[in-house]
């Protein structure tokens, strides 16, 4: 599978009838099946942004998003997101465990949602990630890199085709960093497309194809 | 995990929360289903003393307790006892307009064997009745024979096994179905009856609370106004050529007690009604706070493959689990203390009070549980909207 | 004791204590009379000893540490607060009249009360039964 895009910017305006800001410049990527790909940059350099709209999370302003040739935005909802829930995993910056579900039950949701059982998986992603021991923990007695290890878990559950990653290494230390790193790489190896936004520069050493973002604009390295 | 587990995890880790939304979501259902069986048993009540009644008309002594005291037997059951000359009959009979009449005869045992409780005993005149034996032909077609009964609803005693009044084997012949009036605790015999009690009282030495025999005293008239004339002209009448007695117009006892109903009836609407809006305010808001608090979740969930009718579906679904077992727990609460207690209701509003039947009841059931059902879903409707359209984007930068 | 696993028991404990203090009191069935006592009298007494049988269990099975032995108890509660619901009317006879206390608050407090305990100590059956599989579940994974 190869993921596209024609010219996609993204602006916003704060307030109604004010200057509208870009976070996004027209932008053209290419992710393909088997490639591990880093964008670094600094914190509002627009990262997030250009990965929230390859994720088909956020509509661009301008440009299209093209999966193997199909414009994820020109789809409808319930198409969107029944192909975000089959082909995509997505690892948030932020903590997005479910607090009412415990670890297992968490990393299972999105198997659930399109109806298959990846109870095996799941054992093998949590021995992996060395939080097997935790499975009918709740996130409030977790640690923040348990939960950032039980979100990576999550979003590999499907084996997904595509896997967007934001500072997957968030609160993890040295070692769990590289676990989650070499994880990523694995999945790449194995055929998805990986895209790892980070402010972390060591990213690179995994990567095939590495990429600045700065004031919204891409260059590649 | 299916994910339509999603909701009933979500419930049962905030179980604080659960608890009060279905205990909101119980007492709104209980206040309609309650509401709804003590009106409708009040209305019944009401329906049936009417029939009971029979008569167009029913003449008492002049002296005013009487007519407290006949109301009082009515509607609550508390015995009384009044006498005028036999004589007075005949005379109401030539008034014009008059096409039925027939002579009751009232008795009080102060202690009959029965029970420690006064009962009261109506004597009645087989040839001429027709307020009491269309009634009495549904549990017992026949003529009463020497010291046959016929029991109200609420006396104990089963039909074939006797009661011993002042030492007098009675057979209790026949039940008759509950009417929610004060005649569910009376016991009907006939005139022949009576005086043989009277004699069997004195017998014993016990004070009757009568005090002059039926040969020549009655209790009361009850009347039949002819077709084409007007109630309350023929009572009028009544009252100017006959001495020593009062004609009181069934209808307007039955007003008068629809009147106090409609009062009674009123507040409970009313009252059910408060319950109703408070419960839907309540809930409209607490679905509301939750909306905000959820907001993130609902993000994480769309950024997993949750379509936006998914979303919604989570929120509506969760709302129905409360409902359900709500609208459920309101009903069983419900049944348990409206319906056992009824008599209670009956005696402490005063008024005639008759349960509806199991049909009415399911009927009623249905209505409660259809109105939390449709209230639940509605207050989380806009919350369930909202958190479909959550902005993924902005909300999972918001925690960075 | 733990509170928060015996909330069940604690309402169970109470359930039993009102019907005892009600009976006697506030829902007692009629009063007695020249020291004469009346049918219901007796029914009454029945469910003031089914009541403090009820909160001696319901005691049991609060301060009983082993979780399945609890819920054995708990069914005990349920079978015997049903089976009280019936001592009015069926099983002892009450006064002749219907419209006397004995019916028209007794009886149905005793069904009332007895009810909701009940369905109390049903549903703590329940959850308790499925508590105890999940840890013997836990422990022979343990093991293995």
């Amino acid at each position: 599978m190869i993921l596209q895009t024609n010219g996609i910017s993204k602006s916003y305006s704060k307030k109604k009838n004010s200057r509208m800001i870009t976070v996004l410049d027209s932008t053209d990527i290419e992710l393909r099946a088997g490639e591990l790909t880093v964008i670094v940059g600094r914190s509002g350099s627009g990262k997030t942004t250009l990965l929230n709209i390859l994720a088909g999370l956020l509509r661009p302003s301008e440009g299209s998003v093209l999966y193997d040739g199909m414009d994820i935005y020109g789809c409808s909802d319930k198409e969107l997101s029944a192909f975000r829930a089959e082909h995509t995993g997505y690892i948030p910056q932020s903590q997005s465990i479910l607090h009412d579900l415990d670890v297992k039950n968490n990393i299972l949701l999105p198997s659930a949602l399109i109806g298959k059982d990846e109870s095996a998986n799941a054992r093998l992603l949590m021995d992996e990630l060395g939080i097997a021991s935790l499975e009918n923990s709740y996130p409030d007695e977790l640690s923040g890199g348990e939960l950032r290890r039980t979100a990576v878990a999550r979003a590999l559950i499907n084996e997904p085709s595509f896997i967007f990653a934001d500072e997957p290494t968030n609160d993890l230390d040295v070692k769990n960093s590289s676990l989650v790193f070499g994880l990523l790489k694995k999945k790449a190896e194995e055929g998805a497309a990986v895209i790892v936004v980070t402010h972390e520069q060591s990213a690179a050493e995994y990567a095939d194809n590495v990429y600045q973002m700065e004031s919204g604009r891409l260059r590649s390295l | 995990m299916g994910t339509y587990r999603l909701p009933l995890h979500n419930l049962k880790r905030r179980p604080f929360r659960t608890a009060v939304l279905i205990v909101i979501s119980a007492l709104m259902t209980a206040s309609v289903f309650g509401g709804l069986i003590i009106s409708s048993s009040l209305k019944n009540g009401l329906d049936s003393l009417e029939q009971r009644l029979g008569a167009d008309i029913i003449v008492v002594p002049k002296d005013a307790e009487a007519k407290t005291d006949l109301e009082n037997l009515l509607l609550q059951g508390t015995p009384g006892y009044f006498y005028m000359d036999k004589s007075v009959q005949e005379k109401i009979s030539a008034v014009e307009g008059i096409d039925l009449t027939s002579p009751q005869y009232f008795l009080v045992s102060a202690n009959a064997e029965c029970c420690s409780v006064k009962v009261q005993i109506i004597g009645f005149d087989e040839d001429s009745d027709f307020a009491v034996k269309p009634w009495l032909k549904e549990v017992y077609d026949g003529r009463l024979g020497a010291n046959e009964i016929i029991v109200g609803s609420k006396i104990s005693t089963r039909v074939g096994h006797t009661l011993k009044l002042y030492g007098v084997e009675c057979k209790a012949v026949g039940k008759l179905d509950a009417t929610g009036t004060g005649l569910d605790t009376a016991i009907y015999t006939t005139n022949e009856t009576v005086r043989t009690l009277i004699a069997a009282s004195q017998e014993k030495g016990i004070s009757v609370l009568a005090k002059q025999s039926p040969e020549n005293v009655i209790s009361s008239v009850y009347i039949k106004v002819r077709d084409g004339y007007d109630a309350g002209e023929v009572a009028g009448n009544i009252n100017l050529t006959v001495d020593g007695v009062q004609a009181v117009r069934t209808r307007s006892m039955i007003t008068g007690t629809a009147d106090r109903l409609s009062v009674i009836s009123g507040s409970i609407g009313f009252f059910s009604a408060a319950v109703c809006v408070l419960a839907a305010v309540i809930m409209t808001a607490a679905f509301s706070v939750l909306a905000n608090e959820r907001r993130k979740e609902f993000a994480v969930l769309r950024v997993i493959g949750f379509s936006r009718r998914k979303l919604g579906e989570v929120v509506l679904s969760e709302t129905v689990f409360i409902c359900l077992a709500g609208a459920v727990s309101g009903l069983l609460l419900t049944a348990l203390t409206v319906l056992p207690f009824g008599t209670l209701i009956e005696q402490k509003t005063g008024l005639p009070y008759l349960s509806p039947d199991m049909v009415k009841l399911l009927i009623y059931a249905f209505l409660a549980f259809g109105a939390v059902m449709v209230t639940g879903p509605l207050a989380s409707a806009w919350s369930a909207y909202r958190l479909s359209r959550v902005d993924t984007g902005s909300i999972l930068r918001e925690g960075t | 004791m733990k509170l928060k696993g015996n909330i069940l028991g604690i309402t169970e404990a109470a359930g039993a204590a009102l019907l005892i203090t009600g009976a006697l009191t506030f829902f007692r069935a009629c009063d007695a009379s020249e020291g004469k006592y009346m049918a219901c009298h007796w029914a009454q007494n029945a469910v003031v000893l089914s009541g403090a049988i009820l909160l001696l269990l319901s005691l049991l099975r609060i301060f009983i540490p082993n979780r399945a032995v609890k819920s054995g108890v708990s069914l005990g509660i349920t079978v015997l607060s049903a089976a009280v619901s019936f001592i009015p009317a069926a099983v002892i006879n009450l006064c002749m009249m219907d419209t006397m206390r004995c019916h028209t608050v007794f009886r149905p407090a005793v069904i009332a009360v007895s009810a909701v305990i009940a369905v109390i100590a049903l549903t703590d059956t329940v959850l308790g039964l499925r508590g105890a599989a999940k840890e013997n579940g836990h422990i022979q994974t343990a093991a293995s």
